[in-house]
């Protein structure tokens, strides 16, 4: 299983404007309000991605700045309805861009700041999560830990519902695989 | 039936997922919209406005490059007179210790009087540092530039050509110099402009 492609089939582009493609138009337009309903809509996403990429005590301010530099660029989107994926573009540019600016840097085991238990096992799960392919990863960080359903996942990322089912089903298969050889969690 | 429960959460809920869910929920976001700091203007707004700084950019460019154009045009004229009258100047024709190698001319102007053509050329200058003249008047019969520098021998029309092959590449640098100063200053003032606004 390990050998097959994760599916990133992507949706072809919306003819009519979505509600979120409306939310778009009016936060590009300078409207607050819309951008702030954005943020609600696809926060999650974004912490889902960045979370199968950087430490967990670092996503919340690249949030953040993922939204602050995607308002930013608002004006140079041109399809509205693609705002999900190139969101996620933007996203996934940040986290490439924080760890090539922290390599000079040794990352402090998780679990050191926090005493809680049950998030130092979550973080250790996420960190099972984080040695699986990327497609899967990302996929498997949004449904389990942000709580989306799959059409959810597919409509954020502009990904066709059948890639992400797909991706799901196999990113979890293997996620067994790996908690079956931990007993402790 | 398994599956459905994680694609969608519907069907019989899989325990294993369920604990999953329930252990990373703690990770999950919770950060209200209301942290969010954003800029006052819009992004379409800021769009506008840089493409407008840019455009006016370019055009106080343009200008300064067609104004230097310009200048350097008349000036170059200007010193070709001075050089082509110096040239047809032999030395000991002049009056005094005035040396046509040494004249510093400062201005020519020409006048067109039918009754005196000899003194229709008037060059005001310096014959040399030590000696400063002032108003010298030259006679020559041609009012034409042209005429005068056809009139110079081979050798001194060579000069002149070399001397005005230094001279167009001393403009073109100081041109290039000047749209360089030009072009660093529009830059600095749309990077200030990006810095000072709320959004870049």
């Amino acid at each position: 299983m390990a050998g097959q492609a994760p599916a990133v089939k992507r949706m072809p582009a919306v003819v009519e404007a979505s509600p979120h493609a409306l939310l778009v138009e009016a936060a590009r337009s300078g409207d607050q309000q819309a951008f702030a309903r954005l943020y609600e809509l696809y926060g999650p996403m974004v912490h889902g991605i960045l979370l199968a990429r950087v430490p967990w005590s670092e996503v919340d301010d690249l949030v953040q700045d993922v939204f602050l530099l995607a308002f930013r660029r608002l004006g140079s989107l041109r399809d509205c309805a693609a705002f999900g994926a190139w969101l996620a573009m933007i996203t996934r540019n940040r986290a490439m861009d924080f760890h090539r600016r922290s390599r000079e840097t040794t990352e402090l085991p998780e679990d050191l700041a926090r005493v809680d238990s049950k998030q130092a096992e979550a973080s250790e799960v996420l960190a099972l999560i984080r040695t699986l392919p990327e497609a899967y990863r990302e996929t498997l960080v949004l449904r389990l830990l942000e709580g989306m359903t799959g059409p959810e996942i597919a409509e954020r990322t502009n990904l066709t519902p059948a890639s992400v089912r797909v991706n799901l089903h196999r990113g979890m298969k293997m996620l067994r695989q790996k908690l079956g050889g931990r007993e402790d969690i | 039936m398994r599956d459905d429960y994680l694609w969608d959460k519907s069907g019989q809920p899989d325990p294993e997922i369920e604990r999953l869910e329930q252990l990373l929920g703690n990770l999950r976001y919770r950060r209200p919209a209301q942290d969010l700091p954003l800029p006052e203007r819009s992004p379409v707004q800021t769009r506008r406005s840089t493409f407008t700084t840019f455009l006016a950019a370019a055009a106080a460019v343009l200008l300064m490059i067609t104004a230097a154009g310009f200048w350097l045009t008349l000036r170059s004229n200007q010193k070709e007179t001075a050089r082509a009258l110096a040239a047809v100047v032999e030395p000991g024709s002049l009056p005094g210790a005035l040396n046509a190698a040494s004249i510093s001319v400062i201005t020519v102007r020409t006048t067109r009087e039918p009754n005196r053509p000899e003194h229709n050329i008037i060059a005001t200058g310096a014959s040399s540092p030590e000696k400063p003249r002032r108003a010298t008047v030259i006679k020559h019969r041609e009012p034409s530039v042209a005429l005068l520098a056809k009139a110079a021998p081979q050798a001194l029309r060579e000069r002149i050509s070399e001397d005005e092959g230094v001279a167009a590449r001393e403009q073109l640098i100081k041109a290039l110099h000047l749209t360089s100063a030009k072009l660093n200053q529009v830059q600095r003032k749309v990077l200030d402009n990006k810095g000072a606004g709320p959004v870049s």
